[in-house]
């Protein structure tokens, strides 16, 4: 299924959500862009499906839409904490250690990948004997960000 | 804690007490829909084994409760614990989450690992078996 | 019922790119090898090739995504039918490449 998600303003991000009116919120999650957040929505209506997407900077703020559409209480929580975005009240739902940094957010390490040996490091033929292998690059784990400091 | 009888060991009876903490779960009731386990109540007799059941991933959060289940059921004697897949086992596909044990033995004596993502429940019958036999 | 099965190898395929060990996303395959050179009467140069050490599978963390198989630019990684076992210990979950060739 190709979709294109129609982007809307943070400020319209209310309004985009009450045009929706009668469609199902099946879906409301973020992906982290770096710079900003985009926040998406998935709408259901029979067999129609319908994407809404807006950017919110950094520890930007959205308005919420869980008066509207219900199913969008947890997910807004959810996607609040775990992106560091405020998406409404932006009431704690499973993380009250707010101290440590949103765990979905690029920057964020995940201690495992950066402590565990990566068994990908070895290359091909090379049995850590002197000169087995002269092209020794440093290659990095898919996933694993450059600002993990390996 | 539900009381079993396996269908190919009729003779033994096997307290099982489910932790379902993710999709690995769904197998047991899979195994328990397929007829091979039998719940059995009201019995007075003392099970034969008793074994804690970890299906799932175990989070930080639910540590505590899953430590409390184990202590609970020691206390009536012994227990085995199977870690049934990749969760129970090492964490499986999220190893890396800070917020997930990184396999139950962490917390717990493991008797069984029960490798699968997720197993089926065919080998949590065999599994069950050979605990008991 | 079926289900999945196993990840099997075939040694003799293997070239120990290290594909399937950097595309694995729960890390759980290791891979040894060293070079060889062998020596062809009619080639100018003798050849290098890679020749594999060990294979393993931690069974104990694969997801079973089965990445491994796709990514194999030589077919060396295969599905395999049933293979039912359970460990008493952790690390016997480690299947080393004599047991990945043979099983299912």
């Amino acid at each position: 299924m190709q979709v294109t998600p129609e982007v809307v303003m943070p400020a319209d991000w209310r309004a985009s959500a009450e045009a929706m009116h009668g469609w199902r919120l099946d879906l409301l999650t973020a992906i982290d862009r770096r710079e900003s957040i985009d926040v998406i929505a998935h709408y259901i209506r029979g067999a129609e499906h319908a994407w809404r997407m807006t950017c919110v900077p950094y520890d930007g703020a959205l308005a919420s839409i869980s008066d509207l559409h219900p199913a969008a209480a947890w997910s807004e929580r959810e996607t609040s904490e775990m992106f560091g975005v405020r998406i409404g009240e932006g009431v704690p739902l499973l993380r009250h250690d707010h101290d440590t940094r949103p765990p979905m957010r690029k920057v964020t390490p995940l201690p495992a990948r950066v402590e565990t040996p990566w068994p990908g490091a070895a290359e091909p033929g090379d049995d850590g004997r002197q000169g087995a292998n002269p092209s020794r690059r440093r290659t990095r784990p898919p996933g694993v960000q450059p600002e993990w400091e390996l | 804690m539900t009381r079993y009888r396996l269908r190919d060991e009729p003779g033994v009876a096997v307290e099982l007490l489910n932790l379902g903490l993710a999709c690995c779960s769904l197998e047991v009731e899979a195994a328990v829909g397929s007829g091979a386990l039998a719940s059995e109540v009201g019995t007075e007799r003392s099970p034969d084994s008793t074994v804690l059941l970890v299906s799932g991933t175990v989070t930080h959060a639910l540590a505590p409760a899953v430590l409390r289940a184990w202590e609970r059921a020691a206390e009536q004697g012994p227990v085995r614990v199977l870690a049934f897949g990749a969760c129970a086992t090492s964490g499986g596909p999220y190893w890396d989450a800070p917020s997930v044990v990184p396999g139950v033995d962490a917390l717990i004596p493991v008797s069984r690992y029960v490798p699968g993502c997720p197993p089926g429940p065919d080998s949590l019958i065999a599994a069950l078996r050979r605990e008991v036999a | 019922m079926s289900r999945h099965g196993v990840i099997a190898l075939i040694p003799e395929d293997c070239t120990s790119c290290m594909l399937c060990v950097r595309e694995c996303p729960a890390w759980c395959i290791t891979l040894e090898s060293h070079t060889e050179q062998v020596d062809k009467a009619d080639a100018r140069r003798p050849r290098t090739i890679n020749v594999l050490d060990q294979f393993t599978i931690d069974y104990g963390l694969c997801m079973y995504c089965g990445i491994c198989i796709e990514v194999c630019p030589f077919d060396a990684l295969e599905w395999r039918g049933d293979v039912d076992y359970s460990t008493v210990s952790r690390v016997d979950l480690d299947q080393g490449m004599d047991i990945l060739a043979a099983w299912g």
